[in-house]
């Protein structure tokens, strides 16, 4: 990955910032209560209408996007403009999200339940993240601009990674968030290096953009199953961590199978109410399945390859390796 | 050629399938090898190996890699070779026999059946798999619906591409872990972070490398 100047720069302040940050979390920590502070920054998400720049940096990779937010108390409409990496545009209204290529005319539509999922599930009995987590709150610090809190998701055991939050004093919008490894070292950061909040955003053009007028669309062959359906169980549970959906879809592009003979691949989903792992299942192929084990793929994410018998599995998660490899050594086939 | 009569008759097909003779050389030799049931038999091994080095479903890449680390383990095992015949035994004066092995083992033909070649041949594939890695690790531009063509495309000669090594395991690129990763942000989003923050993360970032 080729870095500019101006990159490296922001990178470097980056850099600096979470250093200091560090700083600042040694300083203080209160205890704070869990679910009315995610209820907050969900709040302020769904109420604040804001514009700016996001920079994600994970290990020596970074990408950055522009934002469009806004949102009337019901409906929350977004657009993302990476400056990164394969040019598109994501649109999301609610849970509905499309991205967009350009080059090709292409836009993928899909349907993301999880993201209505919170904040009802934070209501609900259902919710463990207090079982898993506690939140601390680290003191205040000014950032891009505007007079932050600085709060730290602290896990309860070493499954799972910590978090620092910088969320914006007024309306609780998160504008800074640090995934912290089993030491306290920041892993990923993704962050506002600018950001104007109530900014002037008209809804009408913003919609519009939206439209998928041009493009052909397609949209993911997801379909709904169920791991014991498909043959497969947990035979040990991960601590923390609740099923949460399972889908199989298609191994390739319809277009792109021979006869249609494709194999499908099951993803199962698992979280804790902060981290996610899914776990795929797909058939083993000996030209493609030759490495078991662990792979870092940078930042706070890993995955873990595992031959069962006739199938390959790939754990992928932002928890630390040993959990990953909890989920792989779990999983068997049913008898 | 000088000395093609000197040479057998797979020797002579070596050279030629080299491009080293003249077209009235390669007409001598194919007349005399269409004589030879055993010559004949040769130019077909030989076919069927340059075949199945330029086919990247006969000779995945992967079983180069074996073939070079089983490489390096005999290269290992051989006995030192002289790097350079001394000026100073030249003017010595140096027999008959062993000017004649140091000037044939000079001539010896790309592909001659001799160590060395078959180091080099490893050596090439392991510089085919890098530049297929680099390909792959550089590809950022285009649709995702291109990539996808693409990448099913290279994955049958590079499934994997080490990009480096780190303390927790090796870092890959793998075209095929890059759809897992891309349906895992897709559909791992069960996060009370999700909304106020993982959204823009997974829109903002493809991954390592992309």
């Amino acid at each position: 990955m080729r870095l500019s100047g101006q990159r490296c720069l922001l990178f470097v302040v980056l850099w600096l910032s979470s250093l200091h940050g560090a700083v600042v979390a040694q300083s203080a920590a209160v205890d704070v209560p869990l679910t009315p502070w995610l209820m907050r920054v969900h709040q302020a998400s769904r109420q604040s209408v804001y514009t700016g720049t996001f920079v994600v940096s994970a290990g020596a990779n970074m990408a950055s996007a522009r934002i469009w937010h806004v949102c009337d108390g019901t409906q929350q409409l977004e657009r993302v403009e990476p400056l990164s990496g394969t040019t598109r545009t994501i649109f999301r209204r609610n849970d509905q999200v499309i991205t967009f290529f350009p080059q090709s005319r292409v836009a993928i539509a899909e349907v993301r339940e999880s993201l209505g999922l919170f904040p009802g599930l934070l209501k609900s009995s259902d919710s463990a993240i207090g079982d898993s987590y506690r939140l601390k709150a680290l003191g205040t610090e000014r950032i891009v601009g505007f007079d932050a809190d600085i709060f730290q998701l602290v896990p309860t055991d070493r499954m799972r990674y910590g978090y620092r939050v910088w969320s914006e004093k007024k309306t609780g919008l998160i504008i800074q968030l640090q995934t912290l490894d089993l030491d306290g070292k920041v892993l990923e950061q993704a962050a506002f290096s600018e950001l104007q909040l109530d900014a002037a955003v008209n809804v009408g053009k913003l919609a519009k953009t939206g439209s998928t007028q041009g493009y052909r669309v397609l949209r993911p062959d997801l379909q709904k199953t169920t791991a014991d359906a498909q043959g497969w169980v947990l035979q040990k549970a991960v601590d923390g961590f609740k099923s949460t959906a399972c889908f199989q879809r298609p191994v390739a592009p319809a277009s792109e199978r021979q006869g249609g003979s494709g194999h499908s691949t099951m993803q199962w989903v698992f979280s804790d109410g902060v981290a996610t792992v899914s776990l795929f299942v797909e058939t083993y192929d000996s030209q493609r399945h030759v490495r078991e084990g662990l792979t870092d793929l940078g930042g706070a994410t890993h995955t873990h390859a595992r031959r069962i018998q006739d199938w390959w599995v790939t754990v992928v998660g932002e928890v630390p390796a040993s959990t990953l490899s909890a989920f792989a050594n779990a999983l068997e086939r049913k008898k | 050629m000088d000395d093609l009569k000197s040479i057998s008759n797979e020797e002579r097909i070596s050279v030629m399938m080299d491009g080293e003779l003249s077209q009235e050389e390669c007409g001598r030799v194919l007349g005399d090898i269409v004589a030879d049931r055993r010559a004949i038999e040769t130019w077909h091994v030989y076919q069927v190996v340059g075949d199945v080095m330029r086919s990247p479903e006969l000779a995945p890449a992967r079983d180069e890699l074996k073939f070079l680390e089983r490489l390096e383990k005999r290269l290992a095992q051989e006995p030192k070779l002289p790097q350079s015949v001394p000026t100073a035994d030249l003017n010595a004066g140096v027999s008959d026999s062993a000017w004649a092995a140091t000037v044939g083992s000079a001539k010896q033909s790309a592909n001659a059946p001799v160590f060395r070649w078959k180091m080099l041949v490893g050596v090439a594939c392991s510089a085919v798999v890098a530049v297929v890695g680099g390909g792959l690790w550089n590809q950022s531009e285009g649709a995702r619906g291109d990539e996808f063509s693409k990448t099913k495309q290279i994955q049958t000669q590079a499934p994997l591409v080490v990009a480096a090594e780190t303390p927790v395991g090796p870092m890959l690129r793998d075209p095929r872990l890059d759809e897992l990763m891309a349906a895992h942000r897709q559909l791992g989003g069960h996060s009370a972070l999700q909304v106020p923050a993982g959204f823009l993360r997974n829109a903002t970032y493809e991954g390592a490398g992309r």
